[in-house]
């Protein structure tokens, strides 16, 4: 994974509140502007494993995970989805 | 950094997701709109153990577990031959009032009655599974956290709805009942009450049918379920043939 600078400074100033996800139950239409984030949050209650899906839209996102701590900190995995206009 | 086409799915697996809390955050690389987001907690079952799993108000997760393959066994009667059987066992641990309704303002009674917890044990075997085939059971409960539905999955594709009360299916969809076992002993007055309960679905406050004392004595109980999560159990166990 590549963190450029852009994204490291955008990580630094993290603040949007977080939202929780629930297991099984999909957060749909999501938009973002170019450089905006929205974050999530999930409690896993039993240790297990997670799949993380981001799907369909248009334009370019990308997805950041962390475990434990805000993502701010670390970021273990990421995909993109979208195409860029 | 993997991308993916629009309207191409693109998943991450973590296998190892411990407890506690794991963040997401979607940053627009470029102006992005109608995206989906979905996580699924999924674990994976050993055979003979008994895997807890605690459900929040709404979620669903996925429960595998892959049959071995068969092999011969010695069993008494010089015969040989080995099964496995999916058992699936689903627990619910819900914490709740209980109270006569008789006399509803008895909050001596109510109080005596709170926080216990009632462990309804409903259960599938499925005597006879295919070598090598994983299975899947989903457990989704509802908003509302009346409700906590198992669907028995092949191949991702459902097989079949659990029965988990004998002569009746459920269905997340249309109301129905679990019949449970309760016990609440806290009270002289309550002792060795066993409770079969109805628990309706979709239901707002459970009511709760019960036995007090020796038959034929019954009373109408209030059940208000507190708790906002479940915790189911399922397992994998082995049989042989005679």
């Amino acid at each position: 994974m590549v963190i450029t600078k852009a994204t490291k400074s955008w990580i630094a100033n993290l603040q949007d509140p977080l939202k929780l996800l629930f297991s099984g139950s999909p957060v749909s239409g999501i938009s973002l502007a170019e450089g905006d984030s929205l974050s999530y949050a999930i409690l896993v209650p039993n240790a297990g494993a997670l799949t993380v899906t981001l799907s369909g839209g248009v334009g370019n996102a990308d997805l950041y995970i962390s475990r434990g701590r805000a993502p701010a900190r670390v970021q273990e995995l990421s995909i993109e989805v979208g195409t860029c206009r | 950094m993997r991308s993916a086409h629009v309207g191409n799915a693109e998943s991450i697996s973590v296998p190892s997701a411990t407890e506690g809390w794991h963040y997401f955050t979607i940053y627009g690389a470029s102006a992005a709109s109608d995206i989906t987001l979905q996580v699924m907690r999924s674990y994976v079952l050993t055979p003979n153990v008994t895997t807890e799993v605690t459900l929040q108000p709404g979620e669903s997760v996925l429960a595998s577990v892959k049959v071995p393959a068969l092999y011969p066994t010695p069993v008494a009667g010089g015969k040989f031959g080995a099964w496995f059987g999916l058992e699936f066992r689903v627990g619910i641990a819900v914490p709740f009032y209980v109270g006569d309704s008789s006399n509803v303002s008895d909050t001596s009674y109510l109080q005596a009655g709170r926080g216990r917890n009632i462990l309804p044990d409903y259960w599938k075997v499925l005597e006879e599974t295919n070598e090598n085939q994983t299975y899947y059971i989903k457990l989704v409960s509802d908003d509302a956290i009346n409700t906590l539905s198992g669907y028995l999955l092949a191949d991702m594709k459902p097989i079949k709805i659990i029965p988990w009360v004998s002569g009746e299916t459920v269905s997340p969809a249309v109301d129905n009942y679990f019949v449970c076992h309760g016990r609440h002993d806290s009270a002289a007055s309550f002792s060795n009450l066993t409770a079969q309960i109805a628990w309706k679905l979709n239901a707002s406050t459970a009511r709760c049918f019960g036995s007090i004392g020796a038959p034929p004595q019954t009373r109408t109980i209030r059940m208000t379920a507190l708790s906002q999560v479940y915790k189911a159990a399922v397992s994998l166990s082995r049989g042989s043939c005679t």
